[in-house]
């Protein structure tokens, strides 16, 4: 018997694949998939949302505590003014199924939060920040904008949505409720949603204080301060400031003929 | 930025600095293997290592003994990340490949150094087995990714004189 002495063949046992174009590949082709599970997982709760009546959701999150799973002190000294402020600008939107009701987060970088079932969150951040009721006002009536358009349940939907895929893909299933609910102080809004917030606000200013002098002094601030304090940085993110974002207000209330210059009221609590 | 987000941040960073840093070391470490495998498997093209368990009678066997060679082996960290992104579409594990491939040829290597060095000049009856050892920290999410390859077979020597 003979002994054919071969060495082994190398091509058969082993793909001549680079592991780095597999990589890529693979990356690419996950990260496709992904986005094309968030986008149609959107769109599911776009469609969802016209189930969910303002009325049903109420009712849903009547139960929920935001005291505890937010540091929101609904007792503050502070809640006498910004209630009544807060009622005196929801009357501007008659009908509105929402009963709302507003207290402070406590929390150093200046921030609105519009969370499921009326509740209003102003950190008290915000507060040291502002110094007229103009300015607050609009903000509390972005918030209340951001309701009639529904981003806030829009972006809880999302935010749960994101939350289990996290956790599907990780694999780590702690932090449901931090990643759907908590992270709702992060999340941002899309520019469009906000621009309709800006343009609901600025006109229930005018149409509350009979002009919106002041009411856009708080982001005026955030661009004079953006520079130097990196603490207004959280706003900045979920609420984009920018020059264009002022000019574009400015345009408008120059567009509706609404009065830029009037006396602004101190806030006084 | 928050700290969690800080934390999230510097996760992401230290992944990736592991990712590129695994690529190219654990490339690096694979074809210096490889290149030891070759150089090894040229100088003992020529001893006898096969997988019959019966002996031709006309071999005049002087002696036997066990022969065996085994390894250790894992991927580096790229690999594997690249192992768990293919498994969740599935395919060849085109990175676990030449882990199998190194494992199988350096275990049949030592199987052969240690019949060498036992003085035998053959191998017969070759066999190959596996363990892995992935399961041994099961639960946890940075599973070692090792497998050991065990190659043996009975060692003999040929009275001198025959072919």
């Amino acid at each position: 018997m003979r002994f054919n002495s071969r060495l082994p063949d190398e091509d058969v046992n082993v793909s001549r694949q680079h592991p780095a174009v597999e990589a890529i590949k693979l990356t690419v082709g996950i990260a496709g998939l992904l986005a094309i599970i968030i986008l149609f997982t959107f769109a599911l709760i776009e469609v969802a949302m016209r189930f969910v009546s303002p009325q049903t959701e109420s009712s849903l999150f009547s139960e929920w505590n935001f005291a505890e799973l937010l540091p929101i002190d609904f007792e503050a000294n502070e809640i006498q003014g910004l209630q009544g402020l807060t009622n005196r600008l929801s009357r501007y939107w008659p009908d509105t199924p929402y009963t709302f009701t507003i207290g402070v987060l406590n929390d150093p970088r200046p921030n609105a939060l519009a969370l499921p079932g009326g509740t209003i969150a102003v950190t008290s951040g915000l507060l040291d920040q502002l110094d007229t009721e103009n300015a607050l006002a609009f903000v509390i009536a972005h918030e209340i904008g951001h309701f009639r358009n529904r981003d806030h349940l829009r972006m809880l939907g999302r935010g749960v949505a994101l939350g289990l895929l996290l956790m599907t893909v990780s694999g780590n299933d702690a932090g449901l409720v931090s990643s759907g609910v908590i992270d709702l102080t992060s999340r941002s809004f899309s520019r469009q949603q906000e621009t309709a917030a800006d343009t609901w606000a600025l006109e229930i200013v005018d149409r509350e204080y009979g002009h919106v002098a002041g009411a856009l002094g708080f982001f005026e601030e955030l661009l004079r301060s953006e520079a130097t304090s990196s603490r207004l940085g959280s706003y900045l993110t979920t609420h984009p400031a920018t020059d264009n974002r002022v000019e574009q207000l400015e345009e408008l209330a120059n567009e509706r003929g609404w009065e830029t210059d009037g006396r602004t009221r101190p806030l006084n609590w | 930025m928050s700290p969690d987000e800080i934390n999230a941040m510097f996760g992401l960073v230290l992944v990736l600095t592991l990712l590129v840093a695994t690529f190219f070391i654990g490339g690096a470490l694979e074809r210096r293997h490889y290149a030891s495998i070759r150089q090894r498997e040229q100088n003992y093209r020529n001893f006898l290592a096969i997988n019959f368990s019966h002996l031709s009678p006309d071999w005049q066997i002087e002696s036997t003994e066990l022969a065996r060679g085994s390894i250790v082996i894992s991927v580096d960290y790229f690999k594997r990340f690249v192992a768990l992104l293919k498994a969740i579409f599935g395919g060849r594990l085109t990175t676990y490949e030449p882990l199998l491939d190194r494992a199988r040829r350096e275990a049949l290597l030592r199987m052969i150094e240690d019949a060498k060095s036992k003085g035998c000049n053959a191998v017969i009856n070759v066999r190959l087995e596996t363990s892995r050892l992935a399961n041994a920290t099961s639960g946890n999410r940075e599973r070692l990714a090792g497998v050991e390859m065990l190659a043996y077979g009975t060692a003999i020597r040929t009275r001198p004189g025959v072919d």
